[in-house]
Parts: structure tokens; C-alpha cells; sequence
């Protein structure tokens, strides 16, 4: 889907105006990215950009993906 | 299913029935068996766990899993003071935890046992897993007794002596052509697919629980005294975070009056996203692409990494990572010094302990218990070009005592 936004921030807000309800399901109460939902603006972890701060130029493909817990 | 309440979202709280799922629906976390501590504090006592079974069902009350257990004995391994090693690393109260004794030879087997009773309480007939090798030979090994068919997904690399150990118990061995976290990834897909008790996978919120077990026996073999420090190796961060829980829990139940126990994390260096994330002060683990000769430590992506640098933060512990080389030198460490040879993983734990008792991070009056969760006959590869002969002679008393000479 396409999102009108130039931040991870607008991303959620116009994400919620499309789709109400989303928000809080992948955001906390404080608006923060929830700890088990990641989020990869191209194929970069936005916890490693500037969060919700993240820029995302026009084109780029941002993906939400649960973190799937798994391991031994 | 035991005492237990069900299940319970470890972020959002939100609460689940008892059912073979292990993320929660609404914010994607992983979910915790959620116990009645006031009904099983009414019950339980050091002498209703002394009169029961010689493995880790002794502390059934405080895990999940029905009567009929799959139990080929895991647990109640030895827990051993460790004077020598502890006099070569200044600490004066250092224990060893002997998980390579269990039946194939790891701790896999405590969560396995706990992993197949509930699955077969769930009706499942098919097993499944995603490997670095002691978790496929647990399942593989209690598959077989329990009867059930077992698919098994490992890296295609994998030692050779953990690809045998395996297959031998007959199970469905897939080897796939990537790393561990591309094994894991493809797993949670198949996971989706197929009606099969993925222990690490759907099953796993019961499966992790089965590693509480390790701390509730350290504590009965104190004499229901919990230790000081306790220093585990981190894969995914379940077993350094179960220890804390499982100690909580002997509080919560009446079997200990209260603990302060460090928890401390041990990392290989050629895969430390938890070590690196603790150290850095931050929560979020970033994924790595693995390279280290502890391969059962080798995951890139860990999955309770955040809940292993909060118990190890919150607890007073540490976390260090340590290089290939000081693994070896941990090995010959441990086993020239006490008698017990462990694997990669354990070689990890140990030479992580020199380095926090060097630092002054492991105090030296401090009750410490390393804990040694693999056995060293499944990694020899890690060793070929260090332990051999001291010398090599002809079938002559003569040539024996030459060699004898020069040697002193």
C-alpha cells in the first residue's frame, strides 16, 4: 500500500487515518515502535536510524514485520 | 497440563489459554506459562521434591506438562565445587554445573522432556525443531522413546559427530543449505504450514520453561540456598533469563526466603549481538551474521536477547564475549583442572569467567556457578590440532624410557 508521509512518524499517523486501529498495534501508548514489531525502512531497522524520526525518501519501500520469536 | 494457568503476553500482559501458540495476537511478543504460585506454594516442599522422580519432573509443580511425561532422565546432574579451576581464577567458592551429563549430553534434554510431554498432551504425533545440533539429538533421542515422528532442520554445516548423533535415532533429518537464522526463518514458515509441534516454535513458550529446571537444582543442591553469580552462555537469551525466573519462582513458593543471585552472559565474539548490546548500555540487539567455532552459541538473530540483558541488568550481572582462541584455552581450562570436558559452548562460559574474575566483575568470596551445558565430545573438531599424544614410540620399554628422559 502507499503511504503519504516523509518520516516513520507520518508513515504511522497517515497508516492510522487509512486503517484506524493500526496505530495501536504496532505502537505503544507513548507512540513508540512496539518491542516485537520491526521496522525497515529499505532494508535498514529504523532502531538504528532515528526511529520514528527516520526519513524516508519518496519510492522507498518500508516494511513492518512482526519479529518472530524462534530460536534453541 | 500441570498447575498451570495458561498463557500470558510477556509485553502487553494480555492473557491466552493453553494452547499450542507462542506470540501474542495483538502486539506480536512472546507469550510465558502463567502458574497459580499460591495453590503450588500450598503444596510443595523440599521433601514432596526429594520423594519425586530422579530427573526434572521433581519440580513438576513448577512446570508445565501433564502425567504422562516423555522423560529419559534429564537433569539432577551434578552440581560439583570447582577448587582447582577456581584456585588458577583467584575465586574461592566456584561450582560446576555438569549439564554434559545428561542423556545425550546436553541441557537440551530438560527442554525437550518438558517440549514432547506438552506436545503430546496437545494430541500431536509429529515433532519438530530448527538446530545447531544438541537441540536436534534431544529431540531426536526423546522422539524415539516417546514413539513420535520427528523432522529435524539443521544448518548443512554442522559437525559431523551432532549430524550422526542425530540421524541415529531415526528421525526426518533435513539439512538446509544456510546459517542457523535462515534455518529458523524457514522453520517459522514450515511452522505455518504443517500441524506439527515445533518445539521452538509453537511449543515454545512451554519448551523454555523446561530450563528453570537448572536453577531449581542448583538451589536444592545448596541446600535451598541460592548462589551468588551464576554465569550462562547466551544463544537466544531463554536459558539466562529461565535461571532468573526459575530462582523468583523458589521465592515465589516458599523454597527460598529471597535471592540476590548475578546473572552473568557469556557470548563468543564471533557472535556477540547480546554481549555487544549490554556493553553498549542499549536494549535492542542487532542482528549478526555469525562466525564462531561455538556453533551451538551461533545465532545471529536472538530472540530473548532484550529479556536477557534486562535479567542480567536488573540481577547485577555482566555480559562478555570472548574469542576463539580463549574458548579452546577454556576447554583444556576446565579439563585439565576438574576433570570435565565440555563442548564450544562451555569453553565460552569459561573462559568468559577468567575474564569477569580477572575484572574483578566475579568477586573472589562470591558462590559462583558456572554452568557447563554441553558435553566436548560433540565439538572435538574444535580441538584436533591441540589435544593429542605427548609422545609417540615404538612397541619398546627402551624407546619409552629414552623418550621418558628427554622429556624430564
Amino acid at each position: 500500500m502507499t503511504v503519504d508521509a516523509s518520516t516513520v512518524r507520518e508513515m504511522v499517523a497517515d497508516l492510522e487515518r487509512q486503517h484506524p486501529g493500526i496505530r495501536d498495534r504496532i505502537c505503544e501508548e507513548s507512540g513508540e515502535i512496539r518491542r516485537f514489531v520491526n521496522v525497515f525502512v529499505g532494508d535498514e531497522d529504523i532502531r538504528f536510524l532515528q526511529g520514528l524520526d527516520t526519513q524516508i525518501p519518496p519510492g522507498t519501500q518500508v516494511s513492518i514485520i512482526p519479529a518472530v520469536a524462534g530460536g534453541r | 497440563m500441570g498447575a498451570i494457568l495458561g498463557l500470558r503476553c510477556r509485553e502487553c500482559g494480555r492473557e491466552y489459554p493453553a494452547e499450542p501458540i507462542h506470540v501474542c495476537e495483538y502486539c506480536f511478543a512472546p507469550l510465558e506459562v502463567v502458574y497459580d504460585y499460591d495453590e503450588i506454594r500450598s503444596v510443595i516442599s523440599p521433601k514432596s521434591i526429594s520423594e519425586g522422580p530422579r530427573s526434572i519432573w521433581r519440580y513438576a509443580d513448577l512446570l508445565p506438562g501433564g502425567e504422562k511425561r516423555v522423560d529419559l532422565g534429564a537433569g539432577l546432574t551434578p552440581l560439583v565445587p570447582a577448587p582447582r579451576l577456581g584456585a588458577e581464577l583467584g575465586l574461592h567458592d566456584l561450582w560446576i554445573k555438569n549439564d554434559t551429563l545428561n542423556p545425550t549430553h546436553s541441557f537440551k534434554d530438560r527442554v525437550v522432556s518438558v517440549a514432547l510431554t506438552v506436545a503430546r498432551d496437545f494430541g500431536f504425533n509429529t515433532v519438530a525443531c530448527a538446530s545447531t545440533g544438541n537441540l536436534a539429538t534431544a529431540v531426536a533421542a526423546h522422539a524415539a522413546h516417546a514413539g513420535m515422528s520427528a523432522y529435524i532442520f539443521i544448518p548443512a554445516d554442522l559437525e559431523r559427530g551432532k549430524i550422526v548423533a542425530t540421524a541415529v535415532y531415526g528421525p526426518q533429518l533435513v539439512a538446509v543449505q544456510g546459517t542457523y537464522d535462515d534455518v529458523n526463518r524457514l522453520c517459522s514458515e514450515i511452522a505455518g504450514q504443517f500441524e506439527w509441534a515445533f518445539v521452538n516454535v509453537n511449543i515454545r513458550p512451554y519448551y523454555a520453561e523446561g530450563s528453570k529446571s537448572l536453577a531449581f537444582e542448583i538451589a536444592e543442591q545448596l541446600g535451598w540456598r541460592a548462589p551468588d553469580h551464576v554465569i550462562v552462555p547466551i544463544a537466544s537469551g531463554s536459558l539466562l533469563t529461565k535461571i532468573r525466573r526459575g530462582l523468583d519462582e523458589l521465592v515465589k513458593v516458599g523454597l527460598l526466603d529471597g535471592h540476590q543471585a548475578r546473572i552473568s552472559g557469556a557470548q563468543a565474539e564471533g557472535c556477540s549481538p547480546v554481549a555487544t548490546a549490554f556493553k553498549a548500555g542499549e536494549d535492542h540487539v542487532r542482528p549478526v551474521k555469525p562466525n564462531t567455532i561455538a556453533k551451538s552459541l551461533a545465532i545471529g538473530n536472538p530472540a530473548d536477547g532484550y529479556y536477557a540483558i534486562k535479567a542480567a541488568r536488573e540481577s547485577g550481572g555482566v555480559m562478555e564475549s570472548v574469542t576463539d582462541e580463549e574458548i579452546i584455552d577454556g576447554i583444556s581450562l576446565l579439563a585439565r583442572t576438574e576433570g570435565v570436558f565440555t563442548e564450544t559452548a562451555g569453553g565460552v562460559t569459561i573462559a568468559t569467567l577468567r575474564k569477569l574474575a580477572e575484572r574483578g566483575d566475579v568477586k573472589p568470596d562470591e558462590r559462583t556457578v558456572a554452568l557447563i551445558t554441553g558435553d566436548g565430545l560433540k565439538t572435538i573438531e574444535a580441538l584436533v590440532d591441540r589435544a593429542g599424544p605427548t609422545m609417540t614410540i615404538p612397541p619398546s620399554l627402551d624407546a619409552f624410557a629414552a623418550q621418558l628422559e628427554s622429556k624430564n
